[in-house]
């Protein structure tokens, strides 16, 4: 199992609640795909078949038609791309038209994940989003008109001023298209980003935990009575239709990122390439790679880092599997914080698995704290 | 050299008067320091002291000066501590000295500790000189700091020098009034040894060191010696005099300051204030105004770490070495873990150890709120001091409390004598006196109980005069009080460290505030947390903290797998510095809460 990630670093606009590495696109887009490719064809030697392939951003719609499709044709010369494989983009309601559409069914991409974030207008406007709630609807039929049979919708919960009968609203609309797949990410304000400077200088206001988990609530009700079964702590599919790209970072396996500030896991490293992609750019054309940091993570360390993912998992971890990789035994490896928390009710363990109560999904970071060595 | 030839002095001054930045420009002017080592406030060893600006530890330096009438003089300055924690250094160093510089700010005039020094002093006989510094400066208010010395104090306006300590003028008028003004020593050199301890060092090659100054008799190595109040017995090992070091020399005579060192093995052993005499001819009589110096103001020290209790047991022993009026001993709290009980002078005295340990031993430590040492008479007709709240016996065997008082002076401008009055009665203040001395400045007395003035009772006090007055205070003696234990429960089970004495008609508020602030500071843990505040039996106040229901991280893909394990790392980090009280996790701050409710 062969798992790429490429990131697409440019927007139109910055979201104020966005973190990730993103610039307003620039004339640059051209030398940045030459370079992604390049650095695809120099990882490959090291590649199996490729069994899923994400292509993020950023915003990866924003780039032309031609220019997706050179991209990918590009990609399937230089990676060995299984035929069986999920290749998924993310979409932009607003720059996403029949063309672009057309094109990403033509190369092969089969799974889109759309960025609704929300179906009422005055959150998206907040939200700084150009697109507006009707847009996401044409933008998904021109998707399945396409002949895209895996959509994903992306929404946003928690938005200061949200109401609940806005959130049911959003809900229900993506529910209408008959998406394969939702996500629902509850608002985070996360450094360097002006939605975390309006908080604190008290300018927008943050739902409490409760008003947040009320929504939360909301949304697993929703799903699962629309026939979502929900997988993930953010995430809900259809049967069948989990993303099989972010089951693998969920398991922590490998993974190949290319591209400004993508991060690989491979060989029990960890490896971050440079943010800008300028100096993406810049340093794949001089020394030919752009890693701006390896991070061995020690076999321990692994085996932790692989429970905690796999409790934000409805699966959890399963004891035999883990014992298989890690040549240690999960009882051993969690030790007394086995105990500690199925005592406070946050992890349930049967002998064979360990999962998550419901519970102990939103304390993912307790948990995870108290099994940290 | 002859004793007319000696001038033994200190400076006196309110805390930030000016004090050590004058002692070091007199070094310099008498070329006694290179000017290379000359550091600001050469007297001031410590950093702390360097960096708070205020003289701690009382030292003595030895300088000569060629007055202008072209004779050699010996002039020994003793540096006196400028807060009122340390009054009785203060004293003890007034005893050394035939002449005190009396220094007042030139734009503050007189305050509370100006007045209390120079009372102190005046006591003492001492010829003081009054002098007023930072002249210079914009706000200097030169008469009418002089009228109030005259009118204040009662000192004569002819003899008061102007000076700006910080620019050198003025200072030589100071030396030349110290010659012809402070009487030189009396004392007999044939007469039994006398010499009055007036600090102490430890120095780790040579053991403890008593500063003296010999007022009778002669001291010398070989001679065998006795500490007139302590009944120890020591051979001299060494005198000297003060240099910039500690300079040797044959003997030490009546008049003279100096050094002892004689094989004391801890400052313990020396009592500042205490005699030290010839052990085969003793002095029939001491010198007097010796008294025990005990610690008024108690704390919980705790290592933040459990693994760190070594280290901060040797890191205080370090500190006692030269701190004999800092005490403590090993505590074992059920929140905390082992700890140390420490004893201070004040609460200044106690933000300088805490401050010492952290920043010279690198330590973290959990401090509990100060309280004060409480007298409980038993039905049994005994009585204890306690200093700690949990060490309160069953209500049952109480027959009454008494609680320490000060007598507090508080120096303020007649516009705030409605504040001062207020802030007073509301620390359950019983008012003594308000004295008119000047149109500027009214002095009022106010009788406090101690365990009232360590609750941030000074901020107040210079927010409510708008900085305006000052304060000096000394012991007064116990009084019976109505006084109850209130303790702070979670979930049900009583913090030892959060508990304190309060006096029954202000249980109910602080009681009802602690909850409140204890709510504040605690973070939501994964059960609910019930805050109780319980005078006995009595829950006179509830908070309750909601679980935490939610910490999560939304999204988690292949880039944030290890920026999430690393913010979780130092919640982690985080954690380990709370402390476990039962089930639940408390934050450093809320052993301090107790203290800083208003």
């Amino acid at each position: 199992m062969t798992a790429v990630y490429l990131h697409i670093p440019y927007c139109t606009s910055k979201c104020p609640y966005c973190d990730f590495a993103s610039v307003p696109i620039n004339d640059s887009l051209d030398s940045y795909l030459r370079a992604l490719v390049v650095e695809a064809e120099q990882m490959s030697a090291t590649l199996s078949s490729v069994e899923t392939l994400y292509v993020g951003g950023g915003t990866p719609t924003i780039l032309s038609p031609g220019r997706i499709r050179w991209l990918l044709e590009h990609l399937r010369e230089v990676l060995d791309i299984s035929p069986l494989a999920e290749i998924t983009l993310e979409a932009n309601p607003c720059s996403l038209d029949a063309a672009k559409a057309d094109v990403l069914a033509a190369t092969g991409v089969n799974r889109v994940s759309l960025g609704a974030q929300s179906f009422d207008d005055a959150e998206l406007s907040f939200l700084g989003r150009q697109h507006r709630a009707v847009d996401v609807a044409r933008a998904f039929s021109l998707l399945r008109r396409a002949g895209i049979e895996n959509i994903s919708v992306d929404l946003i919960y928690a938005i200061p001023n949200q109401s609940v009968e806005s959130w049911r609203n959003s809900l229900a609309r993506a529910v209408e298209m008959e998406p394969e797949h939702v996500s629902t990410y509850c608002l985070t304000f996360e450094p360097a980003t002006r939605f975390l400077k309006l908080l604190e200088e008290g300018k927008i206001k943050k739902k409490s935990d409760e008003g947040e988990l009320e929504l939360y609530e909301i949304a697993l009700e929703t799903l699962s009575d629309a026939g979502y079964e929900h997988y993930e702590i953010s995430n809900f599919a259809l049967p069948g239709r989990r993303s099989r790209h972010n089951m693998v970072y969920w398991s922590n396996e490998e993974y190949l990122g290319l591209g400004a500030s993508a991060v690989s896991y491979l060989g029990g490293s960890r490896i971050t390439n440079l943010r800008g992609p300028q100096a993406y750019i810049r340093a794949m054309e001089t020394r030919g790679d752009a890693v701006c940091e390896i991070e061995s993570i020690p076999p321990n360390m692994q085996a932790i880092e692989t429970i905690i993912q796999r409790l934000r998992l409805k699966d959890g971890v399963d004891s035999d599997s883990f014992a298989g990789r890690f040549g240690i035994s999960l009882e051993k490896a969690l030790g007394s914080s086995l105990s500690d928390l199925t005592g406070l009710g946050l992890l349930e363990w049967d002998g064979q698995t360990i999962k998550s109560s419901a519970k102990g999904w939103h304390l993912a970071n307790e948990v995870a704290l108290r099994i940290l060595p | 050299m002859t004793k007319d030839k000696i001038r033994n002095f200190c400076i006196i001054a309110h805390i930030d008067h000016g004090k050590s930045t004058l002692a070091d420009r007199i070094l310099e002017v008498t070329h006694s320091i290179p000017a290379r080592d000359l550091r600001e406030q050469t007297l001031d060893t410590l950093d702390i002291e360097r960096e708070r600006g205020i003289t701690i530890k009382a030292a003595a330096i030895r300088v000569d000066y060629k007055a202008s009438d072209g004779q050699d003089y010996f002039l020994n300055l003793i540096d006196t501590p400028g807060h009122v924690d340390f009054s009785y250094e203060v004293t003890r160093s007034l005893g050394a000295c035939e002449g005190a510089l009396l220094l007042v700010d030139a734009s503050q005039g007189v305050q509370a500790q100006t007045l209390a020094n120079a009372y102190l002093a005046s006591d003492r006989n001492l010829e003081i000189i009054p002098v007023i510094n930072k002249i210079d400066l914009p706000n200097a208010r030169v008469d009418e700091v002089k009228e109030q010395i005259t009118e204040i104090i009662g000192l004569d306006s002819e003899g008061v020098i102007l000076a700006s300590a910080k620019n050198g003028i003025g200072v030589e008028e100071i030396l030349e009034s110290i010659v012809k003004n402070v009487p030189p020593p009396g004392g007999d050199d044939d007469a039994p040894l006398r010499a009055l301890i007036f600090d102490s060092v430890y120095n780790s090659f040579r053991g403890a060191i008593a500063y003296v100054r010999v007022m009778d008799g002669c001291i010398r190595p070989g001679q065998k010696i006795l500490s007139m109040a302590a009944s120890h017995k020591y051979e001299v090992e060494e005198v000297g005099i003060f240099r910039l070091e500690m300079v040797p020399v044959k003997e030490l005579r009546a008049g003279e300051v100096g050094y002892v060192i004689a094989n004391m093995k801890s400052i313990r052993d020396i009592k500042i204030g205490d005699t030290l005499t010839d052990e085969a001819n003793p002095a029939s009589e001491s010198l007097p105004g010796y008294k025990p110096v005990k610690p008024m103001v108690f704390c919980g020290m705790y290592p933040a770490d459990p693994g760190g209790f070594d280290v901060l047991r040797s890191s205080l022993e370090r500190l006692s070495l030269n701190d004999s009026s800092f005490h403590y001993e090993p505590e074992t709290s059920s929140a905390l873990g082992f700890g140390f009980r420490c004893g201070f002078l004040g609460l200044l005295h106690m933000e300088v150890i805490q401050e010492r340990l952290e920043r010279e031993f690198d330590l973290t430590l959990v401090t509990t709120a100060p309280s004060v040492v409480f007298r409980i008479h038993t039905t049994d007709g005994k009585f204890a001091d306690i200093e700690n709240p949990s060490k309160m016996p069953e209500p049952a065997r109480i027959a009454y409390l008494e609680e320490p008082y000060i007598y507090a002076s508080i120096l303020t401008p007649p516009e705030f004598i409605g504040a001062v009055c207020d802030l007073c009665s509301s620390r359950r203040g019983e008012h003594k006196r308000t004295h008119y001395l000047n149109p500027q400045k009214v002095l009022i007395n106010y009788d406090l109980p101690l365990s009232e003035a360590v609750m941030d009772f000074y901020d107040r006090l210079k927010s409510v005069t708008r900085g305006y007055a000052s304060l000096d205070y000394e012991f007064v003696g116990f009084r019976q009080s109505d006084l109850v234990k209130l303790d702070m429960l979670l979930n049900g089970s009583p913090v030892d460290a959060l508990s304190c004495i309060v006096h029954k008609d202000k249980a109910y508020t602080r009681g009802k505030q602690l909850a409140e602030k204890l709510r504040k500071i605690i973070h939501r843990q994964l059960f609910e947390v019930a805050i109780q505040a319980a005078v006995g039996n009595r829950v006179i106040a509830r908070e309750t903290i909601k679980p935490l229901r939610k910490n999560v991280i939304a999204k988690c893909y292949g880039g944030d797998i290890t920026r999430k394990r690393k913010l979780i790392e130092r919640q982690k980090e985080g954690k380990k510095r709370m402390k476990q009280v039962g089930n639940v996790e408390l934050p450093q701050e809320a052993f301090m809460a107790v203290f800083q409710i208003e």
